[in-house]
């Protein structure tokens, strides 16, 4: 393993968590939600638009645009542009960029927006144009989109690692009910445990509760230096650590774990924290394997005790390991891109003292962590990032 | 679509369009190589001649030592079936008459991992497997699980779900 020290992220500071109200479906374009989210952050921000010189943006429905046609649509002028199309590792991703784009001074003040639209037909077409492996040699296969590829990998996890769907439909009634206090959620229906197990299957073994319902919406972000946001009134993390890794191990035959196992010491090693010190878990959960694969390869559990551990905790944003307390994905929605952003903007509420839903007692420390991109067989982006409120 | 009654007119000499739903046909350029062997019966990848690593999907370098000299080479399919699922709802309208789908994922004993069709005989994972090609209703490649001691490829019955072109 290739260690190198990294530089921190001191003066540089994380505000505005933004989000756009979700929708099932929209007929706007993705730019309107682009800019709603950015008209939001100016708002909170208190900040005139031309105070913005940098935009990190991750969308999958701007096409034909990039992040340049953006800049034009919506008649931003900046000095830093960047366009992250890595969708769940997106927000931190993008966070990363951003940091080192203000550290280094090439740009003040920069946005980080995760937002798509969800027109009738946009799902489906982003599907089978998704990439060039998944329109070769995943798409023309039943054309199940990630459902048929989390199948694969939730099968073999259960078979692998003793994993039952009851252990999963824990996580899924949990994040319900954090929902449940969640005003954004889509979702505002109680789960029960019999619920999760008698719904339909989708693509066995993963049935109707173990998806994410496809919606319309954005999150944000602000990155700028700890003074400016302190002149500006504005409560704000700031970041002890953060670690990205892409394609981590190719020669694993199937999906096991994630660029976490890579990273993670140097992840805590960065923020000077421990396990216990987390007060909080965002994961990436657009299926619920995957945010038990986040659990054991980011540490807290080593690999295999994932059941074992979601047996032995509760997630609920009052239990004693809260996990995706706005309801992740699984329960307020999946925004597109925006999804990779869910986690992040709740975290950064929950460790400024201002949850939108039920807060994490005495919330200080949270980890965020972003998966997305099932390029073929496996999601190939990996990340996450320590946050620190202003009082820990 | 309404049916007349009525004799038939100057119209019903129009040929009448039904819109078949065919399989989603969008393929790379390079991924064709694998429905070009398929018409000739043949399951080939590509294979560095570097350093002989098979390749699949189909790509344009080689994944372990970039080299661009690729050749289809015929495969003998062995591998093994690591995960599965039947798949209950399908994003194109083709396959939404053929659902429930058995679709498996299988680590060929060249290297690579395929996502295959996967013919009902085949036990579930783990099993040994043999994978081959099939064209399908849209005349391109796709790949196909038969059971690791299947013989004769012709006696397998996957063809009976109108799916694939046997
Ligand atoms: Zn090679």
């Amino acid at each position: 393993m290739t260690t190198s020290r990294r530089q921190g992220y001191e003066d540089i500071v994380v505000t505005v968590p933004v989000t756009v109200p979700y929708v099932r479906r929209s007929n706007h374009g993705a730019h309107w939600f682009v800019a709603r989210a950015l008209a939001g952050l100016l708002e909170a921000g208190g900040l005139a638009k031309s105070a913005l010189d940098g935009l990190c943006l991750s969308s999958f429905t701007l096409a034909p645009d990039t992040a340049v046609g953006v800049t034009q649509h919506l008649g931003l002028s900046l000095r830093w542009l960047d366009h992250i199309p890595m969708g769940g590792a997106g927000a931190i991703v993008g966070l990363r960029r951003a940091l080192r784009a203000v550290q280094s001074g090439d740009a003040t003040v920069v946005a980080c927006v995760g937002a798509d639209t969800n027109q009738a037909d946009t799902f489906r077409t982003t599907l089978g144009s998704f990439s060039q492996f998944a329109q070769d040699a995943v798409y023309p296969y039943g054309a199940g989109g990630p459902n048929a590829s989390f199948a694969f990998l939730t099968a073999y996890y259960m078979r692998t690692f003793g994993a039952r769907r009851e252990d999963f439909g824990k996580l899924c009634v949990a994040q319900r009910d954090n929902a449940l206090a969640f005003p954004l959620a889509l979702f505002k229906k109680p789960l029960t445990l019999q619920e999760y197990l008698d719904a339909r299957p989708v693509a066995e073994p993963l049935h109707l509760f173990d998806c994410v319902m496809p919606c319309a919406g954005a999150e944000a972000f602000l990155v700028m230096r700890r003074e400016r946001a302190q002149d500006l009134g504005l409560p704000f993390a700031t970041v002890l650590g953060t670690i990205e890794r892409h394609n981590s191990f190719p020669d694993d035959p199937i999906q096991t774990r994630g660029g976490w196992v890579l990273d993670r010491d140097e992840l805590f090693a960065q923020a000077g924290v421990r396990h216990a010190d987390i007060d909080l878990l965002q994961t990436y959960d657009d299926y619920p394997v995957i945010s038990v694969m986040q659990m054991e390869d980011l540490g807290f559990c080593a690999k295999g005790e994932g059941p074992d551990f979601v047996r032995s905790h509760t997630f609920t944003a009052d239990g004693d390991f809260p996990v995706n307390t706005s309801g992740g994905q699984l329960s307020v929605g999946q925004a597109g891109a925006a999804g990779g952003y869910l986690g992040m903007t709740e975290a950064l509420r929950q460790i400024t003292g201002s949850p939108l839903g039920a807060a994490v007692p005495d919330a200080r420390i949270a980890l965020v962590s972003g998966f997305g991109m099932i390029n073929y067989d496996r999601g190939l982006c990996c990340g996450a990032a320590i946050l620190a409120g202003r009082n820990a | 679509m309404t049916e007349s009654s009525e004799e038939p007119g100057c119209d019903s000499l129009v040929p009448q369009t039904t819109r078949v739903p065919l399989p989603p046909g969008l393929r790379s350029r390079v991924a064709l190589g694998l429905t070009a062997a398929a018409a000739r019966g043949r399951f080939e990848l590509q294979v560095c001649r570097e350093c002989g690593a098979v390749q699949y999907p189909p790509r344009e370098a080689c994944h372990r030592c970039l080299s661009v000299l690729l050749d289809w080479k015929l495969q003998d399919g062995g591998g093994e079936l690591i995960s599965e699922t039947m798949l209950y709802h399908s994003h194109a309208e083709f396959f939404r008459e053929h659902l429930p789908l058995r679709l498996g994922m299988v680590r060929l004993d060249s290297g690579p991992t395929a996502i295959v069709y996967l013919h009902r005989k085949v036990p579930p994972a783990p099993a040994r497997v043999k994978v081959d090609t099939r064209l399908d209703k849209g005349g391109h490649a796709v790949l196909v699980a038969v059971p690791g001691d299947t013989t004769k490829m012709a006696d397998t019955d996957m063809a009976d779900n109108g799916l694939l072109q046997w």
